[in-house]
Formats: C-alpha cells, structure tokens, sequence
C-alpha cells in the first residue's frame, strides 16, 4: 500500500511546562517500497511515529494517507474499523491478554466481526507452529518474553493484514527465531503484505527494500538497500 | 463478535476480588429477599393457624393473650370464663358450634387441652385421620404429630409446661386417658396437642363433669370445702368407675347447678351477621371480652409491616452501598484493565465489543450475586421457618414470588445501568498513552 505522510508534528508537555517535540517530519513516502524499516536511538520518536502512521496516536497536525483513505480525516469509530480491516501489528510490549490461552489470544480479533473464531482455528494453529510458539493451551502469563513475542507476531499474521507493523519484532529471539521469524515477514510480504518494521537487527534491515533512520523526531533521507 | 473470552479473562486474573464482590452482592439479595419471604410466611402460617376460630372468646384481659393461647397454644394464666358463659351459648341463636378450650396439663411437655368431641374433627370438616373421636370421660384424641399411638394410655401433668418454674407441678396419678384417635393436620402447634373432653379437664381438678350428677356436685362442694386428701379419694374412685365403661355425658349442653369456668371458648357462628353480634355481645357482657381471631393477626401483622418495612430499607441501603461498591470494585478492575482495553481498541476492536466486555463483566456480577442471593435468601428463610416450627409447632410456608424476584431484578437493573458507566470512560481515554503505561 502507498504511504503518503505530510507535514506530521507530534508534541507533549513536560512537567517543566516545555513542550518536547516527538516527530517533526515534513513528509514521508512509501511508493514502490513493499517492505521499509525504520531504525534510530531509543526515544527517537520510532514507535510514536508507527502509533501515528496507524491512527492510534493522534497528531498534533498533519495528514497520513494510505492509498486512497486519509486516515486522519477519519472519525475515530472509522478509523478504528479501518485499523481493524487493514493493519496487524506487532508491539514493542506483546500486549497479550493474560488469562487467556495462546490460542485465545491469537483469534481474537476474529471475535471483534461476524466471523467468529471457528473458522480461523486452524489458520492460528498453522501461524502459531510456523513462529514456534508452545502448546496453544497454555496460559500467555506462563511465557518467557520470547515465546510471547511469537504469540504477538501470531496474532498480528492472523488476518494476513494488508499493512504490518513490527515494533521490534526480533528483539526478544535468540538468532534462530529470529531469521525464522523474519522469513516469516517477508513471507507475508510476498504475498503482497506491506511491511513496517522497526527495528535494530541489522541482519533483518538488510533484507528490507529499503529504510528509514529517525533521530529526536527528525527523519534522515531513506538509505536504499544494498 | 463475542466479547466473552475478554470478559472471562478480565474475571480469571482476579478471580478473588470477583468472588468477593458477589458474595456481597449475594448477601445483600439475600437479606431482602429473605425479609420479605419470611414475612409473607408468618402471616401465612398465622391465617392457617387462625382458621379454625372464628369467634374467641375469654374473660376481660389482653387480647393478644387470648389469642396467643388459644390458637397458638402459648403457656399463659388466663383468668377462667364463667361458667355460666357455656350454658348460656348453648340455647343461643346465631350459635353453630361452640367449644370450650381449658388448658392446664400437659403430658411430656404436650398440652393437654379439655374441648368437645366436635372439635377435634372441627364439626366433621377435618375428618380423624385415625381411630375415633372421644366417647368416654378419659379417652383422648392426639394432634396430627404427637408421638403416642392408638390405644396407649398415659397420665397427665398438671402445669402448661413439662418444667414449669412457678407451679408445682404434680401427676394426677390416679388419671390413666387412653388414645382413641388422630386428629388430620391443623399445621400449628395443635398438631402436638392432646385434646380431651372438658368433662375429665374438669373432673381432675374436682370440679365435677360440668352435667348435672348429683356426686359431683357434693364432689365440688367437698373440693371447695374440706381437704384437699378427701377430695382425691373421691376422685380415684370416680376415675376407676369410669376407666370401666361407665356412662357419662359429654358435650354441651352442660346443665350442673355450677358450671367450672374455662380459660375460652370458641365458638363457630351460624353467619357472618351473627359472629358480629356474637363479638359485640361478649364484648360489652363485663364477664367476657371477645375477638376475631383474624382479625387481632391483621393488627399484629401491621406492626410486623412497620418492621419489615424498616428492615426493607436497610436491605434496599445495603444494595445500593454494594452497587456502590460493585462499581468501585469495577473502577479498579479497570485501572488494572486499562492495557487490555487499550490493547483491544488498537487491534481496531468495535465500541460496542469494548462497550460490553466491560458491562458484560459488571452484569455477569450482578446476575450471579442476586441468583445466588434469591437462593440463599430462600434458604434462611426456610431455616428460620424450620426453628419456628419446631419451637411453636406454626407451619410457616416458605414461598419465592415474584416480589422477591422483584427485588433481585431491581438490583439487576440498576447493575446494567451503573456498568454502563465504567463501559462509556473506557473510551475517554487516549489507547496511545495506555499502551505506553
Ligand atoms: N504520551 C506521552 N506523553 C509524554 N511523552 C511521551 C508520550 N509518548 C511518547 N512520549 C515521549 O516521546 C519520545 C519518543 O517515544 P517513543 O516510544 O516513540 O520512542 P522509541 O523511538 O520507540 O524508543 P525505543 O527505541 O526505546 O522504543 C520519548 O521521549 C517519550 O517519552
Ligand atoms: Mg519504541
């Protein structure tokens, strides 16, 4: 999907009364590119920047288009749906719900429509084998933090999303699953999956068509990949 | 869409603070409902009780005692009724039926109650459910639920109570009644009654049979007197002769020169018209005073009314302190459920899914703790209802109608309304700054 991206400003007060600026970016595009990454010191503005791009952080000005939907020109109920149809991501913190199954916490979002989860069963079990995540029966507060970085990667792949984020989504792995996953990515990508992921591994950047760098909210000119 | 899992989870990572909050809920249901079915039972078990007497009548005194006595059974000293009251009931117009109803002995704690052999069958309108009615001075007829058989004989106590504290108690030793019948059912206290013609009542206490025989009346003379030693030599004589079949009337009219005088008598009108003559008569006669049973109970129940509607509204103030704290309890839930919440509007999660998880979870609540509460409340109360009987012998019914219903479904609704509170400031707060948190 294109990215059309102008003029975002994103700022918060500070106790002190200053007001510290998150992201300046005159404009952001994603054209051709299938996959893109983004990278950049810890407080760059990067997972900012992805809660922005998704509609979930809104901006202090500025407009985000993807194709032909200017996602903050949308209400929130639209916006929510358009999220809920278009986007899967993956968090920084997992994000799962405790008390619940693996299994559980990856089909569900196919609870929030009409579909319900007994169709989707065996996609979830398909997904969660292919990031190598435990029996599905267990409870996701028994998980290392790796195991449950595979869960939240199962559940952002759930609905094959036309747009993926991945807020560090190999942080957690050991190399192994962590190329395991990345092929998973890509995978999805060729299907024709859009890919945003941020990130510090330079063995999944290098992959990537090409990335982005941003540094005190401030983006640097893409760096085509070699 | 199916909030449910979402709902359940939010319950399972605070299994102990769900549990917590229902039984609280539970209780509160339950003393309302509880309150409200107990009362409805003591009227019941009171108007069945009640039933048999239509018209009481006792001599000048408390009312309340009177009827207490009579209908209940209650221990109590009444002051005697002329006697003259019983011969003068007996040629009356606007009469049916009428009863004397003396107590004073007991055998093991069971009250031994002198009446008419039409009594025990309430004029052939409760039929025995065993054996015969009493044809002989000392022959008796048990309650539904005393545990003497037909044909065994036992010796009375004098005094209302196995252990009275004041009376010295005594066996009339040389009296042997023997049973001859079972009354049906009456579910009150004169279920564990022994009924026995007034005649022996009388007899016992050397007040003669009440019917014109020469003996008895010189009998009553000597009683009143000379010794009291001559007095029960003439008694055990009088008892053996009639222990071997001799004949004595029994029942009105009773036509001695002194008639004894009874504690009250019963008496069922020929009409409604004639049971408020009858009341007015006896009440304005300065020997008597008279009641309508049912009528004492209506006055009785008013002020049982003004206390259970107090106690209502305490229970109706402890549910709303619960709702209170129902919500409260939510509010914090959902401090602590605010990632997920956060979490389910960024995976793009409907209003309405966000909407019900939460009231789902503060409705689920709600709904247990009052079902919970109605059968927990069902059960005291038919605890209560157990000790009672077993205490006074009243049955009292025990029934979940739709007031009690009534009262856990207000409790509900006011549930689904407040929820609706906590499920609307879910979305006044900003997904982006609680998945940061
Ligand atoms: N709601 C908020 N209120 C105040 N400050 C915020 C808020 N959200 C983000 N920030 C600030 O914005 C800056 C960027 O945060 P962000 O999480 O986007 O960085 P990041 O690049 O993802 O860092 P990391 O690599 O550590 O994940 C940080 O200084 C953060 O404290
Ligand atoms: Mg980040």
């Amino acid at each position: 999907m294109e990215l059309e991206a102008i003029d975002l400003r994103l700022s918060f007060p500070q106790p002190d009364k200053s007001v510290q600026t998150v992201l300046d970016i005159e404009r952001l595009s994603i054209a051709q590119a299938r996959t893109v990454g983004l990278t950049g010191p810890s407080g760059a503005g990067k997972t900012s920047l992805m809660y922005a791009l998704t509609g979930i952080q809104p901006l202090d000005r500025g407009t985000v288009r993807w194709g032909d939907v200017d996602i903050t020109g949308l209400g929130q109920r639209e916006c929510d749906r358009w999220r809920r149809i278009n986007v899967g991501i993956v968090f920084q913190n997992f994000h799962l719900f405790p008390g619940m199954s693996i299994l559980q916490n990856v089909t569900l979002p196919a609870t929030f429509g009409r579909t319900g989860i007994a169709s989707i069963r065996d996609r979830a079990k398909e997904v969660l084998s292919k990031v190598g995540a435990p029996d599905h029966r267990r409870r996701v507060e028994t998980l290392s933090r790796g195991e449950r970085q595979r869960v939240g990667i199962a559940r952002a792949l759930l609905l094959k999303p036309r747009l993926l984020f991945a807020d560090e989504p190999t942080a957690n792995l050991d190399a192994e699953n962590a190329e395991q996953v990345t092929d998973l990515l890509f995978d999805l990508a060729a299907e024709g999956t859009t890919l945003f992921v941020i990130s510090h591994d330079r063995r999944l950047l290098d992959r990537l068509d090409t990335s982005f760098r941003l540094e005190r909210g401030v983006l640097s000119d893409p760096e085509e990949a070699a | 869409m199916n909030p449910i899992p979402v709902t359940f989870s939010d319950m399972r990572t605070n299994a102990a603070g769900i549990i917590a909050i229902v039984a609280l809920i539970a209780v509160a249901v339950a003393l309302g409902v509880g309150i409200s079915a107990q009362e409805r039972a003591v009227r019941q078990g009171g108007n069945v009780a009640a039933e048999p007497f239509d018209v009481l009548i006792g001599a000048p005194g408390s009312t309340t005692q009177l009827l207490f006595s009579s209908v209940y059974l209650q221990p109590a000293a009444l002051d005697l009724v002329d006697g003259e009251v019983l011969r003068e009931l007996a040629g009356r117009e606007g009469v049916a039926s009428f009863t004397p109803i003396a107590f004073g002995d007991n055998y093991r704690g069971m009250p031994i109650i002198g009446t008419t052999a039409g009594f025990t069958t309430l004029d052939d309108t409760a039929p025995l459910v065993e054996g015969t009615t009493f044809a002989g001075l000392y022959e008796a007829v048990v309650g539904h639920d005393v545990e003497l058989a037909l044909g065994d004989e036992f010796t009375p106590v004098h005094g209302m109570i196995e252990t009275g504290e004041e009376q010295v108690e005594h066996e009339h030793d040389h009296v042997h009644y023997h049973v001859v019948g079972r009354m049906a059912r009456r579910f009150s206290p004169w279920d564990q009654a022994i009924l026995v013609p007034v005649e022996s009542v009388w007899s016992v206490h050397g007040l003669g049979t009440g019917h014109e025989e020469p003996s008895s009346i010189a009998l009553a003379m000597a009683t009143e007197e000379g010794g009291r030693a001559e007095g029960d030599e003439h008694e055990d004589e009088r008892a053996a002769e009639h222990d071997h079949g001799g004949p004595v009337a029994l029942g009105p009219p009773w036509s001695a020169l002194h008639i004894p005088g009874v504690p009250a008598i019963a008496v069922t009108p020929a009409s409604i018209r004639d049971a408020y003559v009858l009341r007015t008569e006896f009440r304005n006669d300065p020997r008597t005073t008279a009641i309508f049973p049912a009528e004492v109970l209506l006055e009785l129940y008013a002020l049982i009314g003004d206390a259970s509607t107090v106690l209502a509204v305490v229970s109706v103030a402890t549910q709303v302190l619960v709702v209170g704290a129902v919500l409260l309890a939510v509010f914090s839930a959902l401090q602590q459920k605010r990632e997920a919440l956060g979490v389910l509007r960024a995976l793009g999660a409907p209003r309405v899914y966000v909407f019900l998880a939460v009231w789902l979870h503060v409705v689920l609540m709600v709904l247990v703790g009052s079902a919970l509460g109605v059968a927990l409340g069902w059960g005291v109360a038919l605890g209560i209802s157990a000790i009672l009987a077993e205490r006074t012998g009243l049955v009292l019914p025990v029934l979940i109608t739709g007031k009690e219903i009534g009262l856990a479904g207000v409790l509900v609704a006011a549930g689904m309304i407040l929820a609706a509170i906590p499920a609307v400031t879910v979305y006044r707060q900003s997904v982006s700054e609680v998945l940061r948190s």
